[in-house]
């Protein structure tokens, strides 16, 4: 049985959702990862998107608990997260897409900070420098025997502190949406 | 004639015997070998003493609490590292729970546009859940490439750079990037 | 499907862990990748062919051995040699000897031989590992592996030799 995992956010209120959008896409750290199409969405085993007021709700509710990690989600305007199982595509294909994104991000004045190849495996990380800060950071990264998968985080970004948050944080699972329960 | 096995030779075959793969004329000649060279038969006696001990070995298993957190994770929760990592605890559980929650109910996940709709707590704690799932994937990505995005890439590729364009349009020098707080 | 995917982990959840444990001398660490890897069987196991299972958890659990074992050289980290694999297996092997010197030698080898192979280079060091420790037949080792049978035969040999080489140089 194929597992569709998903975690999907929903707009809803179309005319704010246009409103918001266009604010977000005039963002310097924004990358229109749906529509540079990387992935085929019905084989998306994770898409997660977080935007504005919502991250805004997240940090005021985390602040007393976890601090650090409320200060770096108040200061952000979207989290994107799509990844893809390479069982399920053609890995050939996706790793062009993932060449163009990486062309598209360099031809807008993204900086590269990482670019590692080794064993098929590809990972990239890119940060977008805005006046002396950094508001936006791009990771693209294609593992062979496992996924692909891209992540775009808009916002005022202290890369230290992503850095310590996301070892931290805990290791990776994976929800499964259709799981059913007996 | 049988030729007699000179010591270079039985360090080769004595391998092959060790596997049991040596054929039986072989294995005669490297027996009357051992009995007259001494060197040659402690090297043997070494071979086989660390072949008994390495199969001797038991086999380990793995703490009960590895495959709990396999099944947290099969139903749909970010786990947080055991102790010696910065642990989340019960706040964490709670988000995951409730994250697990809605993915058993086949529930999509909401976000709300500025002040159209307000999101419930459960609503905010599982895109709470979300935004820490997508740091756990920036987090296993870079230990993945071996790199600690924080001290690695960050600190020696872009943000010492920025902080120097910073610094000299203000006039001043640059800061010493040595003291640099990650 | 969780209890399927229950009871597949079960069936190789020692496996898993035993070869992770003996490559990282590290129990912390080698539950660490055994999460990992049980985590990506779950993600993958609709695309796995039952019979290659095994070898395929060996080959991923290998990896992410390597990846650890890499970021450690880059960290720095000191690493006891035989750390965590020499308390409870060295005393087994003790507790089979009839005279308390005996004993003390007994275990004093173990002790010497975990910290010998704690410290083999790779590749080397997986295929002693799941060939004497673990009693995989090369065939099975080299699907895990991804190498051909001679080869496995060339590193089981090269890596025993280094083994006894080590031994002696710490005996001496």
């Amino acid at each position: 049985m194929r597992k569709t995992l998903i975690i999907g956010v929903a707009l809803l209120g179309l005319t704010a959702a246009a409103g918001w959008t266009q604010n977000l896409a005039d963002q310097p750290g924004y990358v229109p990862i749906e529509k540079l199409e990387l992935f085929p969405r019905d084989k998306l085993s994770v898409e997660i998107n977080i935007e504005g007021a919502l991250l805004s709700l997240i940090a005021a509710a985390s602040k007393v608990e976890d601090p650090e990690f409320a200060s770096l989600i108040g200061g952000l305007k979207s989290i994107k997260v799509q990844a893809v199982p390479l069982k399920d595509v053609d890995a050939a294909t996706v790793r062009g897409k993932i060449g163009q994104a990486v062309r598209w991000l360099e031809d807008r004045g993204w900086k590269s900070t990482l670019r590692a190849r080794e064993e098929g495996e590809e990972t990239y990380i890119y940060l977008k420098e805005t006046d002396g800060k950094i508001s936006g950071l791009t990771l693209l990264a294609l593992d062979p025997t496992d996924e692909a998968v891209v992540i775009n985080i808009v916002g005022h970004i202290d890369p230290a502190q992503i850095g310590r948050l996301s070892q931290s944080v805990g290791r990776l699972a994976h929800p499964d949406k259709d799981k059913k329960r007996k | 004639m049988n030729q007699e096995l000179r010591c270079e030779e039985t360090l080769e075959v004595l391998e092959s015997y060790l596997d049991g793969d040596l054929p039986p004329a072989e294995s005669s000649r490297l027996r009357e070998h051992l009995e007259r060279c001494p060197a040659c038969a402690a090297e043997l006696e070494l071979a086989g003493r660390i072949q008994r001990e390495l199969r001797s070995l038991p086999e380990l298993d793995c703490p009960p609490e590895v495959i709990e957190r396999v099944r947290q994770s099969g139903r749909g929760e970010v786990v947080p590292f055991r102790p010696r990592e910065q642990v989340l605890g019960l706040r964490l559980a709670t988000a995951a729970a409730l994250l697990a929650m809605a993915i058993g109910g086949g529930a999509l996940f909401f976000h709300f546009q500025q002040q159209a709709d307000r999101p419930t707590p459960r609503e905010i704690a599982q895109a709470t859940a979300e935004a820490r799932y997508a740091l756990a994937y920036i987090g296993k990505v870079t230990r993945r490439t071996r790199l600690d995005v924080r001290d690695e890439v960050f600190e020696k590729r872009l943000v010492a750079p920025a902080a120097r364009n910073v610094s000299r349009a203000l006039g001043s020098p640059p800061a010493d990037q040595s003291k640099k707080e990650l | 499907m969780l209890t399927a995917f229950e009871d597949t982990a079960q069936r190789h959840r020692r496996r898993v862990y035993s070869f992770a444990r003996y490559l990282l001398s590290n129990p912390e660490e080698a539950e660490d990748v055994t999460q990992e890897v049980l985590l990506r069987l779950w993600r993958h196991q609709s695309g796995l062919d039952e019979e290659r299972l095994g070898s395929w958890l060996l080959r991923v659990t290998r990896n992410a051995c390597y990846d650890l074992l890499r970021k450690r050289r880059s960290d720095a980290a000191v690493v006891v040699p035989g750390a965590g694999l020499d308390g409870e297996e060295a005393r087994q092997a003790a507790s089979a000897e009839p005279d308390p010197q005996a004993r003390a030698e007994a275990t004093d080898f173990r002790r010497r031989l975990l910290a010998a192979l704690t410290e083999l280079s790779e590749p080397y060091k997986s295929v002693v590992i799941l060939r004497e420790v673990q009693g995989l037949p090369h065939r099975e080792i080299g699907e895990a592996l991804g190498i051909p049978e001679v080869t496995v035969r060339v590193h089981l040999h090269r890596g025993r030799r280094k083994l006894r080489e080590r031994l002696r140089e710490v005996s001496s």
